[in-house]
């Protein structure tokens, strides 16, 4: 009886151990933007990462509420301002690429979508990020600057689950990033008024030493690697 | 009524006192973080206004379709036994075990304009589910489901079959059995399902975002307007959950006083 407490006790210990150890590999905040580029960066460094990928505000929050890591990448840079107003970032923050905003329209267009102007169509599902997060912000910019009013069925948490309801043709069109759309191979209507509408990545050290995911991605490689995915750079 | 109490034997002392920290602590942690000064003027804002307005129809709606749907399933399941029966008290308990953002997503793929089911409801009612205030519903319900039906099913099932045999014994039909034996018994437990169904309708996040969009004064619900809160204006997303919160206190602890107590 006591032997078998014990061992219990002992398998316990080892699970609670094992999960709670971590190795000593350096940890990555980087917005879920930036999920497709992962496995390269690590094939192309060659100590392991550790990746944490969440919306940009909330890895800010995390840093804020004590999540440790050693470099933070935001899609936006109103984001990135904010941790350095609150002292969470080391080092003065660099641009490593952009990102547009497309029009992207679901496999075989069901709705006919043609133009920006079509996504006033009542008839039509369509989507937006919500205003919370930098894709929403960035719609809701080119919205007011552009005069168009979308009439949208919903506004998403985050440009993945917005793109993804696109590529399985549940919603008709939407406004993504062209990163996303490259990524799922969505087809995109190109007009010249949304080229404007950029959001900037921005990586800064959190501890104050250089990162070398940082100057992976600013070198030649890295920035063939961006390029590549849709990302528009410096 | 109750037990006279025991000494509690003490091994079980630690593990008990970590059982109640791991619950409490978190509700702690989020009541000192909340805005107390602001907390009215943020819940009555016109955003979370709507999004109250929302969750109500959402999750009461849910509770009377998971009663609708629910009570004849417990009755089926609690008076039939054998292999089927096992199958689909499995197919019922799902849900729970299901992450709701794949609930969210295999309804997508069943009830879609290019689901498997959706694409013909679509076709031949012109009914699109997904992006509307029924479709939240029908997300909700098929989280809160199982609550509802585990919780009367073993009501039904403890009180047994032998009112029932009773009754039809002197000459009760079926549906008069149900309705004028077996329902008025059921009271407590189906004021209880009701309940749970209704709270974790009302705290249901993922199966909705995923199956019905987030629109503002349609389908976007607290839990989804605390979820892009957090992104912005934290302040706001701890009030909404001390909302939350309060409304599942008050629920619960009405339950154990009027129902749960027999």
């Amino acid at each position: 009886m006591r032997a078998r407490v014990a061992m219990w006790f002992a398998i316990i210990a080892t699970l609670l151990f094992t999960a709670c150890g971590g190795g000593s590999s350096r940890v990555a905040m980087a917005p879920s933007s930036m999920t497709t580029l992962t496995d390269e960066i690590d094939d192309a460094l060659s100590s392991d990462t550790e990746w944490v990928i969440a919306g940009s505000a909330r890895l800010v929050g995390q840093l804020a509420d004590g999540a440790s890591a050693d470099v933070l990448i935001t899609a936006d840079r109103e984001t990135m301002q904010s941790a350095i107003d609150q002292s969470l970032v080391a080092d003065e923050p660099i641009v490593i690429a952009g990102n547009r905003l497309v029009l992207a329209i679901a496999p075989g267009n069901p709705g006919e979508v043609e133009r920006l102007e079509d996504l006033t169509s009542a008839d039509l599902l369509l989507g937006v990020c919500a205003s919370e997060v930098p894709c929403g912000r960035l719609a809701a910019e080119a919205q007011a600057t552009l005069g168009i009013d979308i009439a949208a069925d919903t506004e998403e948490p985050n440009v993945r689950s917005l793109a993804l309801k696109i590529t399985n043709g549940e919603l008709d069109a939407g406004l993504i990033y062209a990163t996303d759309a490259a990524d799922l191979g969505l087809a995109t209507i190109d007009d010249s008024r949304l080229e404007g509408f950029v959001t900037e990545y921005l990586a800064a050290s959190v501890r104050g030493e250089p990162s070398d995911i940082t100057m992976f991605l600013t070198s030649d490689p890295g920035r063939r690697l961006l390029a590549d995915r849709g990302f528009t750079l410096p | 009524m109750s037990a006279p109490p025991r000494p509690t034997p003490k091994p079980l002392v630690v593990p008990a006192a970590l059982a109640v920290a791991l619950l409490a602590l978190p509700i702690v942690g989020l009541l000192q973080r909340a805005p107390w000064s602001t907390l009215i003027d943020r819940l009555t804002s016109p955003e979370i206004l709507d999004a109250i307005r929302v969750s109500l129809i959402v999750s009461i709606s849910a509770a009377v379709l998971c009663l609708l749907l629910g009570l004849p399933l417990a009755w089926v399941l609690a008076r039939h036994d054998g292999r089927w029966t096992a199958a689909l008290r499995i197919l019922v308990l799902l849900p729970m075990v299901l992450p709701p953002v794949v609930g969210g997503t295999a309804l997508l793929f069943a009830l879609g304009r290019r689901g498997l089911f959706g694409e013909w409801i679509d076709r031949w009612f012109g009914i699109t589910l997904p992006f509307t205030t029924a479709g939240a519903v029908v997300a909700a319900t098929f989280v809160a489901l199982p609550f509802f039906v585990t919780t009367v099913e073993s009501s039904l099932r403890d009180d047994g079959a032998s009112l029932d045999e009773a009754a039809a014994a002197i000459g009760a039909s079926p549906w008069q059995t149900f309705v004028h034996v077996t329902l008025p018994t059921l009271r407590p437990s189906i004021a209880a399902g009701l309940a749970l169904s209704w709270a974790r309708a009302l705290g249901e996040f993922g199966a909705t975002i995923t199956f019905a969009g987030s629109l503002g004064g349609r389908t976007r619900t607290l839990p989804v307007e605390t979820f892009l809160a957090l992104e912005q204006d934290p302040q706001t997303a701890v009030a909404v959950s001390v909302l939350l919160l309060v409304v599942s206190l008050v629920v619960l602890t009405v339950l154990r006083g009027r129902w749960l107590t027999r």
